[in-house]
């Protein structure tokens, strides 16, 4: 049997390294010409950095309540004027939006941490281990997702870490077929072959040869993920099954507002949290779009 | 075709199964039960046992989900806890509403986004395109719980054009398909928004792609008239891969339903299920879910299908 | 496999729809009347979907009120909450109490023909007393040993003991015997009868039910107290407030219930003409109940400090645009059996203070938070979710609370999970929550430390003075007297404080403008619906 050179392998796996490098540097330029992607990434800075300072930017607690302010329209004092218990709105959505990118971030990290893990497994090994983990997919993707998300809220209490979780249990399928589906073309490469047969272990492996590999779609479905998340939690909240009061979150925010009395009266209530959903959950499709377009070697003719 | 198609269905029998057994001891394992609903003070703790008895919830788990599996296989989906009539009255009552509401956001979402694609891919760049471009995105990103309630704060009760809920008017002259139309608009245009907005991105590059092609170039250099070009040629391969994402969607429109027939008071399998589980009336879910996984099972398949009908290069063996 | 036009399987599906469209035809303008012109019909707006028309299966408000319209009871309660004949012409109590004779009204026909006779009394009243019968009122015929028919008019209940709330148990209602005879008991909450043909004396006929959308009834014409005026009342299912409020205002509903958290639109709509609005107190109290197995909530001065500290006038306006009454104590004004003249709380942070000073609980850290013995004065305050109302107690509450150093933290749980989780399985700290009470004053289900184990007691309050005073309430036949032992028994509460008693809340509901003849009925809504009628 011929002996693979160990120095062959040492060489691909650099070259590799270095094309990854300038990837990276043609993907950033590539981002960066994309208008629609830099507003996006713009929004989203100014919205994780407002919510992480949130305390030094607002002056009113998003807590205290003023029974003799109550739904007062926006104004100098109030901006985005106040809700039923005359509390601070401008305040309250800042607040929120830790809650709201909490659950974003948190599940859509989970998701991809499981998602990854599966994925790898059935990618690398194959066979019976990857049909097994694939009908569990499969079952987990035939569940009507809102069906299960209800019922499976109700039983576990919907409080931030169920909510979250309840989300990841419904989020890894895509990130696990993503990166099976990588772990399937690049399985039968050489350089693979070279690692096993000098006796790298799987894990090793798969950590460090084949996952490099799928992290760009897998960023992109994250950052198009984000959104989603923040999108059904408010739709949860709708139908008051998502992060409870008072605990502000965007979605519970617009599910105090939602009472014909409160969208007649002042229809700035269900109008602030509502646009500001509106604008992280397009900063965040901007993002992945640019993202994916910028990582896209097909495109490389045409922009 | 036949042989393929019936292996995709032998397929799905042991997830369905796996579906209803996780849903069951899902379900069992949630807090509170049937009898808890009513705190009435004339409600003995001893007529509840009584109650729970006669539901047959008073036996271990796995007996009921033995006793649940074995009626379904054979056709019956058990009766209501709440309402004490068989589960499959309550759904073939709904199931025609949310049919209806679901093929009318599909047609409002499939009509107009094919068309705006095509344009927007037609004139990239043009304001045509930049336009779709921003109201698709704009759709994307848009709660549709909100965009309902907009829809009705703007036209139920500032204007009064369209009727806020229910499937008809109340005791009114006007009557027929028409005044049910009416009363579609607004919950299909919340239901079908977000997919109008993806489909519409979906067709632009589908059709970008297509445009490009070398046959495209061919026919027009034939001197085939444009748009004789764009539809004979362009349309139907572009549109294969659309096609497929329809039926994907198809679960997601069930989804979406909920929170539609919420908002807009619509009678469907959404709100039923809704009440099913504020109630626990076991039965109920336990058909809407396997139901709807079935639904999801059969978009697929039919996706995959449409697809091998639409794309001679695709055989399945 | 010929290729296939790409708008072919829309084209199908358009066509697939027109044919649903065509098949689900509604039946609109049933009786050609028009809205504005001589109304002869009701339409009532109702959240919740009723779930069957047997007053001895069902228990959801839904279908216990389309029950009132369906059926009598022997006797029927006023506006004072005080017994009147129903089907029942009069009855007499024999000096022991144990006999009950009632004396049935002639000539009563149910909607079928067939008259009512003394065999459908003992045919209904026993139903919850077979073996096989498993519905929720088994424990409220309970105290009856025995039915008899004495000839076709005159029936006989003879009780296991003298039971003063016996009256409120024969408002249950009549079925007829000659349809369900034949029924097995544990058939009987399947029966189509339930929903698809429920038969009873009622004023209105059941007519059709569309589930998910309405529920028909029609004008009894051999009604035994007069044809009602009104000739069809719908009960129209929208289950969203605001599709709700909306269909108030164009016109699909004409009468519905107004939560005091949508007052304000209410009276939008009655400005503009639409509707009128009449709010009037009903028996339905809300609180918040401490639970005495834990030690935070053990000493009488700790609670009488929380109620001291919560502005409840304040919460009153506030939550229920004033629609309500601060509450002292258990049991309703509008009942015979109550007295205002009490120990009452009146709102005072300094004296809660105070209080809690003289109990132990002093602020040493300077968190400002109260300790004793090293243990912080913080508790979970939960509540069920969807409650606008308690959502907002919950969240004012705690601010009032944290003036005085008591720091509560408000959580809302979804109904069944949180009765059954925390409520029966007493592992709460303390909840707002709220009791709908009966026509009878007996408050035994609630307070006595018999109930304690599994009944209504969860916050386990437990008092031998009350024990006996509830025990001799329900032998004592004689109102008067009665009333006596119950006003007792609500001082010791209202002393006592083992809830902090919050508001009893107005019903608020919307009538068409020209709609006349209702009464002031603190429990039932339809109340004599059979004499209403437009002017």
């Amino acid at each position: 049997m011929e002996k693979i050179p160990f120095h062959a392998f040492v060489h691909e796996s650099t070259r590799k390294d270095r094309s990854d490098q300038s990837f990276l540097k043609i993907t950033i330029k590539r981002f960066c010409m994309n208008k629609l992607a830099v507003i996006g990434f713009l929004a989203l800075v100014v919205i994780i950095f407002g919510s992480l300072f949130a305390p030094f930017l607002v002056s009113h607690n998003p807590a205290a309540q003023n029974l003799m302010e109550r739904l007062q329209p926006p104004s100098s004092m109030h901006w985005f004027g106040t809700d039923e218990y005359g509390r601070d709105i401008f305040s309250r959505v800042f607040y929120g939006a830790r809650v709201s990118l909490l659950v974003g971030f948190a599940s859509v990290l989970g998701g991809i941490f499981v998602g990854t893990m599966i994925g790898a497994m059935a990618g690398f090994y194959g066979g019976w281990v990857d049909n097994i983990l694939m009908r569990m997919v499969d079952l987990v993707n035939a569940f009507p997702s809102i069906f299960l998300l209800i019922t499976i809220v109700t039983l576990l209490e919907p409080s931030l870490t169920n909510i979250v979780i309840v989300f990841i249990l419904l989020g890894w399928t895509g990130t696990a077929r993503l990166v099976r589906g990588e772990f399937l073309k690049i399985r039968q490469e050489e350089y693979i072959w070279a690692a096993k047969s000098i006796g790298m272990s799987n894990l090793r492996i798969m950590l460090f040869h084949m996952l490099p590999n799928a992290i760009g779609p897998i960023i992109v479905a994250a950052t198009l993920g984000v959104g989603g998340v923040i999108l059904a939690e408010s739709g949860l909240s709708f139908l008051g099954l998502g992060i409870q009061p008072p605990t502000p979150s965007w979605g519970n925010m617009l599910q105090g507002a939602q009472s014909l009395s409160i969208m007649v009266m002042a229809p700035w209530y269900p109008f602030f949290p509502g646009l500001m959903i509106l604008i992280t959950v397009l900063a965040f499709n901007f993002v992945g779009d640019g993202l994916r377009d910028a990582m896209d070697p097909k495109l490389d003719g045409r922009r | 075709m036949q042989a393929y198609i019936l292996k995709r269905l032998l397929q799905a029998i042991p997830l369905l199964f796996g579906i209803t057994l996780v849903s069951f001891f899902m379900m069992y394992l949630s807090p509170g039960g049937p009898t808890d609903l009513a705190m009435d003070p004339k409600i003995k703790p001893e007529d509840r046992e009584k109650m729970m008895a006669a539901l047959g919830l008073d036996q271990p788990p796995w007996v009921q989900y033995l006793n649940w599996l074995f009626h379904f296989i054979q056709g019956d989906w058990g009766t209501s806890f709440i309402r004490k009539v068989p589960v499959m009255d309550l759904i073939w009552e709904r199931l025609p509403q949310t049919l209806l509401l679901m093929g009318t956001s599909f047609c409002f979402a499939a009509l107009l986004s094919i068309p705006i694609g095509i344009l927007a891919a037609k004139k990239k760049n043009s304001w045509v395109d930049y336009t779709s471009t921003f109201f698709a995105f704009l759709g994307l990103a848009t709660p549709n719980f909100w965009l309902g309630l907009l829809l009705v704060m703007l036209f139920s009760v500032y204007w009064n054009i369209f009727p806020a809920g229910g499937i008809a008017s109340f005791l009114s002259t006007d009557s027929g398909a028409l005044d049910q139309l009416k009363h579609l608009i607004l919950p299909a245009i919340t239901l079908g928004t977000a997919d109008l907005a993806g489909l519409t991105r979906y067709t632009r590059a589908s059709m970008l792609e297509v445009l490009g092609q070398n046959y495209m170039q061919t026919a027009r250099a034939k001197g085939m008239r444009e748009w004789v070009v764009v539809y004979k040629h362009g349309l139907r391969n572009g549109l294969i891969p659309v096609i497929t994402v329809f039926g994907l969607s198809l679960p997601s429109f069930f989804g979406g339903a909920v929170i539609v027939e919420k908002i807009f008071s619509y009678p469907g399998i959404g709100l039923l299920f809704l009440d099913a589980v504020f109630q626990r009336d076991y039965p109920v879910i336990m058909a809407i879910t396997t139901f709807s996984a079935m639904l999801v099972v059969l978009g697929n398949l039919l996706a995959d299908i449409l697809y091998a009908v639409l794309d001679p290069r695709i055989d399945y063996k | 496999m010929k290729r296939m036009n790409p708008f072919f399987p829309i084209l199908i599906l358009l066509f697939l729809m027109v044919l649903v469209v065509h098949e689900q035809a509604y039946p609109t303008s049933v009786h050609g009347a028009s809205r504005k012109g001589s109304p002869d019909h009701l339409v009532i707006g109702t959240i919740g979907s009723p779930s069957l028309f047997n007053p001895y299966f069902s228990a959801d408000s839904a279908s216990s009120q389309i029950e009132s319209l369906l059926f009598n009871g022997l006797v029927t309660f006023d506006e004072k909450l005080k017994p009147q004949p129903d089907l029942a012409q009069s009855w007499d109590v024999s000096e022991d109490g144990y006999n009950w004779t009632f004396h049935l009204k002639k000539g009563v026909k149910f909607h079928d023909g067939v008259e009512f006779t003394a065999d459908d009394v003992v045919f209904s009243y026993m139903i919850p007393k077979k073996p096989g019968y498993a519905g929720p009122r088994g424990s409220d015929f309970e105290q009856i040993k025995s039915i008899r028919a004495i000839d076709r008019y005159t029936v006989q209940f003879t009780l296991k003991e003298p039971y003063a709330p016996f009256l409120s148990v024969c408002a249950y209602a009549i079925l007829p015997r000659h349809l369900l005879k034949d029924v097995p008991a544990e058939k009987l909450a399947e029966d189509p009868f339930n929903t698809k043909s429920p038969i009873g004396t009622g004023p209105y006929v059941f007519k059709k039910w569309k589930d998910g959308q309405f529920i028909q009834m029609d004008a009894y014409d051999g009604f035994h107290l007069g044809k009602p005026a009104i000739q069809h009342v719908y009960f129209r299912i929208v289950p969203d407030q605001n599709a709700q409020l909306i269909q108030l205002q164009a016109g699909g509903i004409d009468m519905m219930g107004i939560p005091a958290t949508d007052l304000a639109v209410g009276r939008l709509f009655e400005e503009q003409g639409k509707i009128k609005l009449v709010s009037q107190p009903s028996l339905a109290y809300t609180y918040i109940g401490y639970n005495l197995q834990n030690p935070l909530f053990q000493d009488q001065k700790v609670r009488q400090a929380l109620t001291y500290a919560i502005n409840r006038q304040q919460i009153v306006d506030i939550v229920l645009e004033g629609q309500g009454q601060v509450a002292h104590t258990h049991g309703s004004p509008l009942s015979w059996a109550f007295s205002e003249d009490l120990l009452k709380y009146e709102f005072n942070p300094v004296k809660a203070k105070q209080l809690l000073a003289e109990a132990g609980w002093t602020d040493s850290d300077g968190d400002g938070v109260l300790e004793k013995d090293g243990k912080e004065f913080s508790f979970v305050l939960m509540t069920n979710q969807g409650n606008k109302t308690r959502e907002m107690v919950s969240q004012i509450v705690q601010e009032q609370w944290a003036e005085i150093g008591v720091e509560a933290k408000p959580r809302l749980m979804e109904w069944s999970a949180f009765v059954n989780d925390y409520v029966d399985t007493k592992k709460f700290e303390a909840i707002i929550l709220g009791w709908s009470l009966g026509v009878d004053p007996d408050p035994t289900a609630i307070w006595h430390s018999k109930e304690i184990a599994s009944g209504l007691n969860f916050i386990s309050y437990r008092n031998e003075k009350v024990d006996r005073l509830l025990e001799k309430n329900v032998r004592e036949l004689n109102q008067d007297k009665r009333k006596e032992i119950l006003i007792q028994f609500q001082r010791i509460i209202a002393e006592e404080q083992p809830y902090t008693f919050l508001y009893y809340t107005n019903e608020i509901r919307a009538y068409p403008p020209t709609l006349v003849g209702m009464t002031k009925h603190p429990a039932g809504a339809l109340d004599q619906i059979y004499r209403w009628t437009y002017e």
